[in-house]
């Protein structure tokens, strides 16, 4: 029954349904009426990932080496765990600068480069014309196979047949009717398929479900469950190994999967249906475990078969690459069996349909237009409507790609196993990684470091693992591959520069890897990047903080007029619809298009990115560079537009931190005015006081003096009694003026202090002996109490005495008029001599024990026993100790009366020399 | 720019520990010939690894639809309504 039209027939009707859903998808999105616009339709487009590769030679894979087959699901896996880093900010920059492909996001990303989009677009044609010739492998083995029926032997080459009758070439053309049909029906400024989305989605639920099915049957139908298929598996020794992992090196393990990783994002097709395709971002969202489910769901009876097909046909005359096929075949299902064919098919067109409008655009926007737009020649920047030339070199790419995939697959395809010739183009692919990933995330790469590692990356793989493949299929000898070119074994492109020990892809990643990630960093490090590319690359890296609506317009400041941007418009995508466009565009802005005259720099900013949709960034850079004058910012301005927002923050940070500054500087000044307020105060006051305490003793000697003047005739013993007030007057305004000349020498540290060793004893003896008189005139009882063993002290001996003095005559001054009693104390402790001084007077109250010390701050006692003294003994004792390095204060004495204490370091704590005017002015700071 | 969020620290600590318990070295670990619910043991322990990795994904996905940062901003000339018919 399975005869060769019946399985035609059956792919024709199968193909057709899908040419009905793609027309149906068209016509839903142009009524307005989305079929895609969810994510579980989002998520199963992105399943066009899972190609006839997954089909079919993920089966002979694992039956070959174990779980070899699984890190080409599990990289895409981890990539969509980082969604929102990566994949979200591809989308958004897609969609703010309408990038329709992988080389016209490395053009627009490096300062819309022409050059830079061309080879990008040579890499991807190049690198995917393998990944297409393996779909028709697929599908022309399997059908070949099929034919067979009901024997299950391994059909002849393709190779043999001639060209028209090979199935694979009809296969290839179909596809390609499809691919003209749905992906180039018209220029549109958002490249949006919605037919062609619709139909992969549904071959990728064909797909789904024919695979699952052939794993039941193999697993449920053939066996009783995956106990027993394991179990009777692992009876076999070869097969035992497989289900233990099989024979991966873990280098290779950790290549698939990074391979994987990057080219869930890098090869076209997917970043046509992932981002291209994307109609809303928030779909990433869903897909994001959805799209990894369906790569589990898929994989789940990829073992089971290839076990089930291993103890099938345990002989190896079958092609593990078949078991999908032939297993069902074997055991007469033919429905089965057709049914495993058309997942077959489907997973093969729809990466073939996808990867060649993908390509096809490539190939028109960023290879061919760019350079028809620059031939100054054609004037083509000049002539009508263009949009037709634009479908055609569309429709011509993609009849030329599905041709170079079928040429390949005659010439190279038939001696190559699925995988490797899948893997050969990942690798290709994987090439895009760092100008894309860098260029995301790193705003210091520049085109000249994407070209360099672009170019260098596609040569180590063009060199290590495609020239290799041409040697195998005898287009070059096979001495190239085993003996290196001319014999150079350095040179050996699976064992470059002597590196062996890896398996072939890893090695060629290796390489290619290290010339591509070498030359874009140090590409990037060498070069200035021109405006444009700082411009873009700011755009893109930082595409979540510059809004995308307002685009580059910043940085343009050319003006044309509102018709020649219209007229240009319209030669690509109709004058209907440009009218349409730009309407909204006013009307959202409010502007009224039909009295404008000149387009302002947001409105030809808007227009370039409309033309971009359509033919690409680098071309739309040409178009608008015709009709529009002026050109981008200078590259000054640009780096201030740009850094402006950055630049406000640093401002603000900086303002906030001098206003901080300024706010202590405030503080301390007002600190500082109030002190020395309080300084003029006290200076002020000082003088007032000094003023008022000279005056008293010289009025007393004139009025005296003046008596003895004007009565000459005084009985002598009234004159001396006159005279001898004036004497000690004078001697108490000399005593004044010394107090006052000490004190502010040792306050401006300029006092000459005799250091010296000195016996403490002998100090308090002799002043005990300057005062004594004081003590006899008020009969005051004195009671001494030294201790005999004093150590030495390292003062000035006068100083010293001066400080004993002032406290002896103020205890007299103060002690109790009638029953006077004064007790001087002098002991060593801790280390420390102390002395204190105690008298039975009215004492010093706690709030004035710390006020006595300053100038003139007498206690006002009883007026009747005012005493007379300078005011100034207690600040200059102050003063003295402070130098000694000591501590002078009053506390109460026993009995009610003051207690003056006086401590000094004993031994010379305090070196003498160069720090002690030092440490004077300091005291006199307190 | 780079927002710190929840989320975004949740999806790397997934990353990291999702390359770890992938990992060559944790493989060989369960490399042995031991067949839990009849399932060779690697199998058994890549699937659920897998499987569980995808729930957590979803979970923090489904976490993040309720922060608002998250959201896109709308962007002019890409939404539905802007896409052209045919001619």
């Amino acid at each position: 029954m399975l005869t060769g039209w019946v399985i035609l027939l059956v792919s024709l009707a199968y193909l057709s349904v899908l040419f009905a859903i793609a027309y149906y998808g068209d016509k839903r999105a142009d009524a307005g009426r989305s079929l895609i616009a969810n994510p579980y339709i989002y998520a199963l487009s992105i399943a066009v990932y899972c190609t006839s590769w997954t089909f079919y030679g993920s089966v002979g894979r694992a039956a070959s080496s174990g779980m070899d087959f699984l890190p080409i699901y599990l990289g895409p896996t981890l990539m969509f765990v980082l969604w929102g880093f990566v994949l979200r900010k591809i989308v958004r920059i897609c969609k703010a600068h309408r990038i329709t492909s992988i080389a016209d996001f490395i053009s627009s990303r490096y300062g819309k480069s022409a050059r830079l989009s061309g080879l990008a677009t040579m890499i991807a044609v190049i690198g995917i014309i393998p990944y297409i010739s393996l779909q028709l492998k697929a599908v022309s083995t399997s059908f070949n196979v099929l034919l067979q029926y009901p024997e299950v032997v391994m059909p002849r080459a393709s190779s043999q047949v001639s060209v028209f009758e090979d199935t694979a070439f009809l296969i290839a053309l179909l596809m390609a009717m499809f691919a003209i049909l749905f992906g180039t029906r018209h220029i549109d400024a958002s490249e949006h398929h919605e037919g062609m989305v619709a139909a992969i989605a549904f071959e990728s639920i064909v797909k789904l479900i024919a695979f699952l099915s052939i794993g039941i049957f193999v697993t449920f139908g053939l066996y009783n469950g995956f106990g027993d298929l394991f179990a009777t598996a692992a009876r076999v020794p070869d097969i035992a190994a497989l289900l233990r992992g099989g024979s991966v090196s873990y280098g290779r393990w950790v290549t698939l999967t990074l391979l994987s990783m990057v080219a869930i994002i890098c090869l076209p097709r997917q970043f046509q249906v992932l981002v291209v395709e994307n109609v809303d971002e928030r779909h990433l969202r869903k897909a994001a475990w959805l799209f990894p489910l369906y790569m589990l769901v898929i994989n789940i009876f990829v073992l089971p078969i290839a076990v089930g097909g291993l103890l099938y046909f345990p002989t190896g005359q079958v092609d593990a690459d078949t078991f999908v096929l032939t297993i069902p075949m074997a055991e007469r299902r033919e429905g089965l069996a057709l049914f495993a064919f058309i997942g077959g098919l489907s997973a093969a067109t729809g990466m073939v349909i996808v990867a060649a409008i993908a390509l096809s655009t490539m190939i028109s926007n960023d290879l061919v237009m760019p350079v028809l737009l620059r031939a100054k020649r054609l004037r083509l920047t000049e002539r009508g409507d263009l949009s037709g030339l634009l479908l055609s070199i569309r429709r011509g790419g993609i009849v030329l790609i599905l041709l170079l995939g079928y040429g390949y697959f005659r010439i190279i395809g038939e001696s190559v196993a699925l995988v490797t010739i899948g893997l050969v183009s990942f690798a290709a692919v994987a090439q895009f990684a760092p100008a894309m990933i860098g260029g995301i995330f790193w705003r210091g790469g520049t085109r000249a470091g994407a070209m360099a590692g672009l170019g260098l990356g596609f040569g180590v793989w063009l060199y290590t693992l495609l020239l290799p493949l041409f040697a195998h299929s005898g287009w070059l000898p096979l001495s190239f591959v085993q003996a290196g070119p001319f014999g150079i074994a350095l040179l050996k492109p699976y064992a470059l520069f002597g590196l062996t020990g890896m398996d072939n892809l890893s090695h060629a990643m290796f390489w290619s890897m290290a010339a591509n990630i070498g030359g874009y960093v140090l590409g990037s490090i060498m070069s200035r990047p021109s405006a444009m590319e700082r411009v873009q690359a700011a755009l893109f890296v930082d595409v979540f903080s510059h809004s995308g609506a307002h685009g580059g317009s910043r940085f343009w400041r050319g003006t044309a007029t509102v018709a020649d941007l219209q007229s240009l418009l319209a030669r690509f995508l109709g004058a209907q619809e440009v009218n349409r466009v730009l309407g909204d565009y006013a009307r959202a802005r409010g502007l009224n298009l039909g009295k404008l005259r000149d387009a302002d720099a947001a409105l030809v900013s808007f227009a370039e990115r409309l033309l971009a949709g359509a033919i690409g960034a680098a071309s739309a850079r040409v178009m608008v560079d015709s009709v529009a004058k002026g050109e981008v910012v200078g590259i000054e301005e640009v780096m201030k537009i740009l850094d402006e927002t950055s630049q406000v923050i640093e401002y603000s940070h900086r303002l906030e931190q001098k206003s901080g500054e300024l706010e202590i500087m405030t503080h301390e000044l007002r600190a500082a005015n109030e002190r020395l307020k309080e300084l003029d105060r006290l200076k002020d006051d000082f003088i007032a006081t000094v003023s008022h305490e000279l005056r008293t003793p010289l009025t007393s000697i004139r009025s005296f003096s003046e008596i003895l003047v004007d009565h000459p005739n005084l009985d002598p013993a009234q004159r001396e009694s006159f005279l001898r007030v004036v004497v000690k007057e004078t001697e108490r305004l000399t005593r004044l003026i010394n107090d006052i000349l000490d004190l502010a020498k040792m306050e401006a540290g300029r006092m000459d202090w005799e250091m010296g060793e000195t016996v403490p004893g002998t100090v308090i003896d002799d002043a005990l002996a300057a005062t004594g008189s004081l003590f006899a005139e008020r009969t005051i009882h004195l009671d001494v109490d030294i201790d005999a063993a004093l150590p030495n002290l390292h003062v000035d001996r006068d100083r010293l005495m001066q400080v004993v003095v002032n406290l002896l005559s103020n205890a007299v001054k103060f002690c109790d008029g009638t029953d006077g009693l004064v007790r001087v104390i002098a002991r060593a402790e801790g280390g420390v001599f102390r002395l204190s001084v105690l008298d039975n007077g009215p004492g010093v109250p706690s709030a004035d024990r710390e006020r006595i010390f300053g100038k003139f701050q007498e206690l006002i006692g009883p007026a009747a026993d005012r005493p007379r003294g300078t005011g100034l003994g207690l600040a200059i004792s102050r003063q003295i100790v402070d130098y000694f390095g000591g501590r002078v204060w009053v506390e109460d004495a026993l009995g009610g009366g003051a207690a003056f204490h006086v401590t000094l370091p004993m031994g010379g704590a305090r070196a003498p020399g160069a720090q002690r005017p030092a440490a004077a002015a300091q005291a006199t700071r307190r | 720019m780079t927002r710190p969020s929840k989320v975004r620290e949740r999806s790397v600590a997934t990353f990291l520990f999702a390359v770890l318990a992938l990992s060559p070295p944790v493989l060989a670990i369960f490399s042995v010939d031991a067949r839990p619910f009849g399932i060779p043991l690697l199998y058994f322990f890549l699937f659920g690894v897998w499987g569980a990795v995808i729930a957590v994904v979803a979970w923090i996905a489904d976490m993040g639809q309720r922060d608002p940062r998250e959201e896109p901003p709308g962007i002019p000339g890409t939404s539905r309504a802007d896409r052209r018919e045919g001619h």
